[in-house]
C-alpha cells in the first residue's frame, strides 16, 4: 500500500512531477490525463494523434517515473461524464478513452479511472435504466482497448446538482448497489474506484459504501470537502458540524477503520491539490504525505 | 511581524516552537472562567499567585523564543453569567489582565458582554448599552497593570434559522466607534473569520480600522460557519450559495497599507489525531511565513 497523489498540482513540467512529488515524500501517483487528451490538450485535436506519437510521449514520461522511482498505479481518464462538452459527441469521446486507456499502458499504470456519461436530468431516482444502460454501452466501447492493453477500466461514484435547490445530489453510480451491478454487467475488465469525497456530497456514508463494494474496489481518490462542495480539500479540513443544516461528513476515523476491513490492498490515492498559491504549495504536498503515512499505519495495523 | 497561533499550557508553548511559531496567543480567559481551573475562585485568588502561577510560563515562552504578544481574556461569557453580577465580572477581567501582564503581552482580547438575543439591528441601543457598561468597567483594571483590551467583531446564531448572523459588534465602523468610545484603554482585535459569516469584507474593515486594530484572529471558513480553518482552505464555491470568501492577498495588502505592526496570529490549529497534528501547525507555519512575505512584499513598495 503507497502513499499516491495525483500529480497535476505539482507546479513544475509535466517530466519534473514525478521527482518533485517524490521529494514531498509520495511513492505513487494517479496522472490525470485530461491535459493530454481533453479538447485543449497537448493531444486535444485527437483525430490527428497517432499510435506512435501516444507511445513515444507517455513512455518517456513512465522513464521519468521509474528514475523518481515512482509508481504510477492509476490514470485519471479525461471524460468528465458530459456529452455537451465534445462537438463530436460520443464518438469523439471514445476516441479519447481509447488514447487515454493507451496512455495508461504506455505509463505502465494497471488502472485507468472513466468516468460514466452523466445524462441530462439523472439524478435522485430519475433516469436510473435509462442513464445505466447508456453508461454501459459507452463502457461496453472501450472493453476491446482495455484487453488489448491489459488495463482494468474504473468506474466511478459521481454527483451532480440539483437544478433547483442548487444541492449536490445522487446521479449514476452513486450509489454502490449500483456500482457493483455495472461492475457485474461489464465483467472482468471493469472494477470500482471509490471517491470518498464525493460520498459526502450524495449524502452516501462511505463507511457503509466501502463495506458493500470491498470486492470490487481496488483504488481511490480521497479528499474532504463540507458536504455541499467538491472542493478536494486535505482530510481533516476542519469542516467541524455546521449549525441547522447536517450535509454529511466524512468520519476519517471509521472511514479508515472500513478500508482496513475491507482488505483494500490498493493506495491510498489522494485526489487532491494542496490550497491557497504556489509559494505554498511544497507546504501542503508534505503535509498531505505525513497523512498519507499516517492513514497506511491506521489501515495496516 | 511575527507568526502566531494560539496556546494555553506549556504544551501548547512547546507545540508553537516545534513547528516554528515565534508568538502566541495565550488563552488566560480558560484560568479565570473555568471550574476546572486552579485560579477560579477569583475572591480568594491573590495576586501573588496569578504572579506566582503564570511567571513560569513566561519563562518558558522566553526560553522557546516565544514571544506573547495577545491574550484571550473573557470570552464567551457574559455579565449575567456570574452570580456577583457585573463586581465579578471585573474582576475576573482583572486577573485576566494581570496574566496577561506577567506573560509579557500588551493586549488582552475580550469578548463583548452582551445579551444574546440581539443580532442584526433588535435591540441594538441596549446591547451597545450592556456592552459599554462592562467594557467601562474594567477601565480601572486596565489602567493597574497597563493592558489594552481589545473589542473584537462577534457573530451570533439565528435561533430560528440557525444561521449566522451579525450582531450590534460586528460591523467595522461600530468597532471604531465603540474604540473610540471607550478611550484609551482599549483598541480592535479584528476577528477574520467572524467577517465572512457575518458577511463584513475583512479588506474594507481594516482600512475602516486603521491604527485601532491592534491584533487579529486569523482563520478561514466557508462564509457560512464559523470553521477556524487554515486560510486557504475553502477553494470552491458551494453551488447553492455565494458566501464571502476572503481575499487573503487584499487581506495582507490592507494590513502593510494602514501600518499594521502586530503579529499574524491564528486562531485555528492542526485539525485530526494527534500523531499528525505537529505535521499540520508546520503547515500552518509555512501558510503564515507564505502571508507575512506578501505584507512585507507591500509594506516595501
Amino acid at each position: 500500500m503507497k502513499i499516491s497523489v495525483n500529480t497535476n498540482g505539482a507546479p513544475v513540467a509535466d517530466k519534473e512531477r514525478f521527482k518533485y512529488l517524490k521529494e514531498c515524500g509520495f511513492d505513487a501517483c494517479d496522472v490525470k490525463l485530461s491535459e493530454y487528451f481533453g479538447v485543449d490538450g497537448v493531444f486535444g485535436d485527437i483525430d490527428a494523434v497517432t499510435d506512435a506519437q501516444i507511445k513515444e510521449y507517455f513512455t518517456e514520461l513512465k522513464k521519468c517515473a521509474k528514475e523518481a522511482k515512482m509508481e504510477i498505479g492509476q490514470t485519471h481518464s479525461q471524460f468528465s461524464g458530459k456529452l455537451d462538452d465534445y462537438e463530436g459527441g460520443m464518438a469523439d469521446v471514445i476516441k479519447r478513452e481509447i488514447a487515454c486507456i493507451k496512455a495508461t499502458k504506455y505509463l505502465g499504470a494497471k488502472y485507468c479511472v472513466i468516468s460514466p456519461v452523466v445524462m441530462e436530468g439523472r439524478r435522485y431516482d430519475l433516469l436510473v435504466s435509462e442513464n445505466f444502460n447508456a453508461a454501459a454501452k459507452f463502457y461496453k466501447e472501450l472493453i476491446p482497448t482495455l484487453e488489448e492493453c491489459k488495463v482494468i477500466g474504473c468506474i466511478e461514484n459521481m454527483w451532480t446538482t440539483d437544478p433547483v435547490s442548487r444541492y449536490t445530489c445522487a446521479t449514476i453510480l452513486s450509489r454502490a448497489k449500483e456500482l457493483n451491478k455495472m461492475v457485474k454487467k461489464l465483467g472482468e475488465n471493469y472494477k470500482i474506484c471509490l471517491d470518498i469525497g464525493h460520498c459526502a456530497l450524495t449524502a452516501d456514508n462511505p463507511v457503509d459504501v466501502i463495506k458493500a463494494v470491498k470486492d470490487n474496489l481496488v483504488c481511490m481518490h480521497i479528499h474532504d470537502n463540507n458536504g455541499w462542495a467538491d472542493l478536494h480539500a486535505i482530510p481533516y479540513g476542519g469542516f467541524g458540524k455546521p449549525v441547522g443544516l447536517k450535509p454529511v461528513r466524512i468520519d476519517w476515523p471509521t472511514t479508515l477503520e472500513a478500508i482496513k476491513e475491507s482488505g483494500y490492498k490498493g493506495n491510498i490515492n489522494f485526489d487532491i491539490v494542496p490550497p491557497g498559491p504556489v509559494d505554498i504549495r511544497k507546504d501542503g504536498y508534505l503535509y498531505l504525505a505525513d497523512i498519507g503515512r499516517y492513514f497506511v499505519s491506521v489501515i495496516k495495523g | 511581524m511575527k507568526i502566531s497561533a494560539t496556546g494555553a499550557n506549556t504544551n501548547g508553548l512547546q507545540f508553537l516552537a516545534r513547528a516554528g511559531f515565534e508568538a502566541c496567543d495565550f488563552n488566560v480567559g480558560w484560568y479565570f472562567t473555568s471550574k476546572a481551573s486552579p485560579l477560579y475562585d477569583i475572591y480568594n485568588v491573590t495576586d501573588q499567585q496569578i504572579v506566582e502561577y503564570f511567571t513560569p510560563l513566561r519563562q518558558l515562552a522566553d526560553e522557546l523564543g516565544i514571544e506573547i504578544f495577545q491574550t484571550h481574556g473573557l470570552g464567551c461569557v457574559v455579565v449575567g453569567d456570574f452570580e456577583g453580577g457585573l463586581k465579578e465580572y471585573v474582576a475576573r477581567a482583572r486577573g485576566a489582565y494581570l496574566a496577561s501582564k506577567v506573560l509579557g503581552a500588551k493586549y488582552c482580547v475580550q469578548h463583548p458582554s452582551f445579551d444574546c438575543t440581539c443580532p442584526y439591528d433588535i435591540n441594538r441601543k441596549r446591547s451597545v448599552a450592556h456592552m459599554l457598561e462592562a467594557y467601562s468597567a474594567c477601565n480601572e483594571a486596565l489602567e493597574e497593570f497597563g493592558i489594552i483590551c481589545c473589542i473584537e467583531n462577534m457573530h451570533h446564531t439565528n435561533l430560528t434559522y440557525r444561521h449566522r448572523a451579525a450582531t450590534s459588534l460586528s460591523r467595522a465602523k461600530d468597532m471604531a466607534e465603540r474604540a473610540d468610545t471607550l478611550g484609551k484603554n482599549f483598541g480592535v482585535c479584528l476577528d477574520v473569520g467572524h467577517c465572512t459569516v457575518t458577511e463584513d469584507d475583512p479588506v474594507e474593515a481594516v482600512y475602516i480600522l486603521g491604527d485601532r486594530l491592534k491584533v487579529l484572529h486569523t482563520h478561514d471558513n466557508d462564509g457560512m460557519w464559523d470553521l477556524h480553518q487554515f486560510p486557504y482552505v475553502r477553494q470552491g464555491k458551494p453551488p447553492s450559495r455565494s458566501p464571502m470568501k476572503i481575499d487573503w492577498e487584499l487581506f495582507m495588502k490592507a494590513l502593510a497599507d494602514i501600518g499594521y505592526n502586530g503579529t499574524l496570529s491564528f486562531e485555528t490549529g492542526a485539525p485530526g489525531p494527534e500523531p499528525i497534528r505537529d505535521a499540520g501547525q508546520k503547515y500552518l507555519a509555512a501558510i503564515g511565513r507564505y502571508l507575512v512575505s506578501r505584507y512585507e512584499f507591500y509594506k516595501g513598495k
